[in-house]
């Protein structure tokens, strides 16, 4: 459905995307990591036909993707995007009338389900309201594709949760691609089914959640007992304190359990950490 | 015309608070100023004084004007946050603008033999009417609103594609293609004539259907172009 071929996209002396290459056959929830400025946002535009590739090709559905020929299944929205200062009651009308399929009745379930007043007026909305009236928004929308940009910007953790539950949720009742772009990785790694991470620009790696809980975990124990265990795995990250170490392992291989080592499962966020190599401990 | 096109003149209409403001502030002041006018008048306080207000109606102009800035530069995100589509934006302004200029085209006939009329009564001087200054209301209400409308329609769509290209190279260069013109057609008598034909053809046309017809063709032309600068206009 999605095809990236050697995708670069170039603002001035900058490379946000960097020959990228990526191929998303079939639908899931996808979550998309990258530290700040890996070209997370750029991609989604650049997937969503906001802006043109610098070089490259972007396929999705079999039509060519530029600004010129945007993809008309295909709907991208920021965390922080401005919306007309209108009742929410308003908003989510005309979002209805602008949209083919808008689901109406789920857009009303959502914004009953999170409490959101719609009498008030966008702009009185709290800024963690505002996002979750956006990614209603954006749910509601029967694109093939949603793209969602750091939905949870000003969550707090029970509106994380709820907004889980709403992905989720708007995934079983319409199956289609739907792109997570965030940090909070442990969190969305419940209900998301696949990653990419994105690193300068590139694809770093596209997987299943399952493959990493099967391949990553942490090995820890003293330095001088775990070198000679890991030499022949991929270790990924390594922190040392002391004499002890933990390495930081993917590989379908596992070590050996022996007395003094302990092995542990690796967090998301501890993969993602090592992965991207943002282990300052392991430099 | 779709039901989205009518979705986005309707959002449009109902969301241009700014061209609210500038028309209302300024058309209340003048009112109020015509109310003090008409109290001091009846107890025979400055009678007859002089005037040169620009005429109420035609402070709806800045309606319109104003109207045509907000909606290509603070609208368009907007709409596509909603999940509006490009062409869908081209259509429902194209819409808008017709339903502004038509609106404020009626309201500016129907005040000019009303209310316009019964203020004059109080003054010694003239009021500055576009319909008066123009010639259009010299053939009549109805033709005076259809010259009008052409006009104002013309005017939205070449404010909002110019508001449209700003920050881009060709907007640039469109800009200085205009200062240009004004600044070196206006001193050059032959220059200036073209200026004048041009100004003729599009205000002071003697042919009414001319005029109507030159207003609605450039409308039509310079609205076109909006098709491509929103294809490709990042969000």
């Amino acid at each position: 459905m999605i095809k990236f071929s050697n995708v670069s996209k170039v603002y001035g002396k900058v490379t946000a995307v960097n020959h990228m290459n990526l191929s998303i056959p079939k639908d899931g929830l996808y979550c998309l990591l990258g530290r700040n400025g890996a070209g997370k946002t750029t991609f989604m535009k650049l997937l969503a036909g906001h802006i043109a590739a610098t070089d490259g090709e972007i396929i999705v559905n079999g039509n060519h993707i530029s600004p010129g020929h945007m993809p008309e299944g295909v709907n991208f929205i920021e965390g922080n995007s401005v919306q007309f200062n209108m009742k929410v009651s308003s908003l989510i009308d005309t979002a209805a009338k602008l949209q083919e399929g808008f689901d109406h009745d789920f857009a009303m379930k959502m914004v009953r389900q999170f409490d959101l007043n719609l009498n008030k007026k966008y702009k009185q909305l709290s800024f963690g309201m505002k996002t979750m009236l956006t990614t209603i928004l954006a749910l509601a929308n029967q694109s093939k594709i949603i793209l969602l940009d750091e939905p949870t910007l000003g969550f707090d953790a029970i509106m994380r949760n709820q907004f889980n539950t709403l992905l989720y949720e708007s995934y079983v009742q319409h199956p289609r691609i739907i792109i997570v772009s965030t940090h909070l990785i442990d969190e969305i790694a419940k209900v998301t089914e696949r990653l990419i991470i994105i690193e300068s620009g590139s694809i770093l790696m596209e997987t299943g959640i399952e493959e990493i809980d099967e391949k990553a975990y942490r090995v820890s124990g003293l330095a001088n007992v775990i070198e000679p265990m890991i030499s022949s795995l991929n270790c990924i990250g390594k922190t040392t304190m002391g004499s002890v170490m933990s390495a930081y392992i993917y590989d379908k291989k596992r070590v050996t359990p022996s007395e003094g080592v302990a092995i542990d499962r690796m967090s998301l966020q501890d993969f993602f950490i090592n992965i991207v190599g943002g282990n300052e401990n392991d430099k | 015309m779709t039901n989205k096109s009518l979705t986005v003149a309707k959002t449009n209409i109902t969301n241009v608070k700014l061209a609210y403001m500038y028309t209302l502030i300024p058309l209340g002041i003048v009112t109020l100023q015509d109310i003090v006018y008409i109290i001091l008048y009846q107890f025979d306080i400055f009678p007859g004084a002089e005037s040169a207000n620009a005429a109420t109606g035609n402070y709806l102009y800045l309606f319109l004007i104003v109207s045509a800035i907000v909606i290509p530069s603070m609208h368009f995100h907007r709409f596509m946050n909603l999940g509006g589509k490009r062409k869908d934006f081209f259509m429902g302004n194209a819409l808008t603008y017709v339903i502004m200029a038509a609106v404020i085209s009626v309201i500016g006939v129907i005040l000019y033999f009303t209310y316009e009329k019964m203020v004059l009564t109080y003054y010694s001087g003239e009021t500055l009417n576009t319909l008066y200054v123009f010639g259009w209301i010299q053939h009549g209400a109805v033709i005076a609103f259809f010259q009008q409308f052409a006009f104002l329609l013309l005017l939205a769509v070449s404010i909002h594609t110019l508001t449209a290209i700003q920050g881009k190279w060709y907007g640039w260069v469109t800009d200085a293609v205009i200062v240009a013109v004004i600044s070196v057609f206006t001193p050059i008598a032959p220059l200036r004539s073209a200026l004048v034909w041009f100004f003729n053809l599009i205000i002071f046309n003697s042919n009414i259907l001319m005029q109507i017809g030159a207003c609605l063709v450039l409308s039509a032309v310079i609205y076109s172009l909006n098709q491509a600068i929103f294809a490709r206009k990042a969000i």
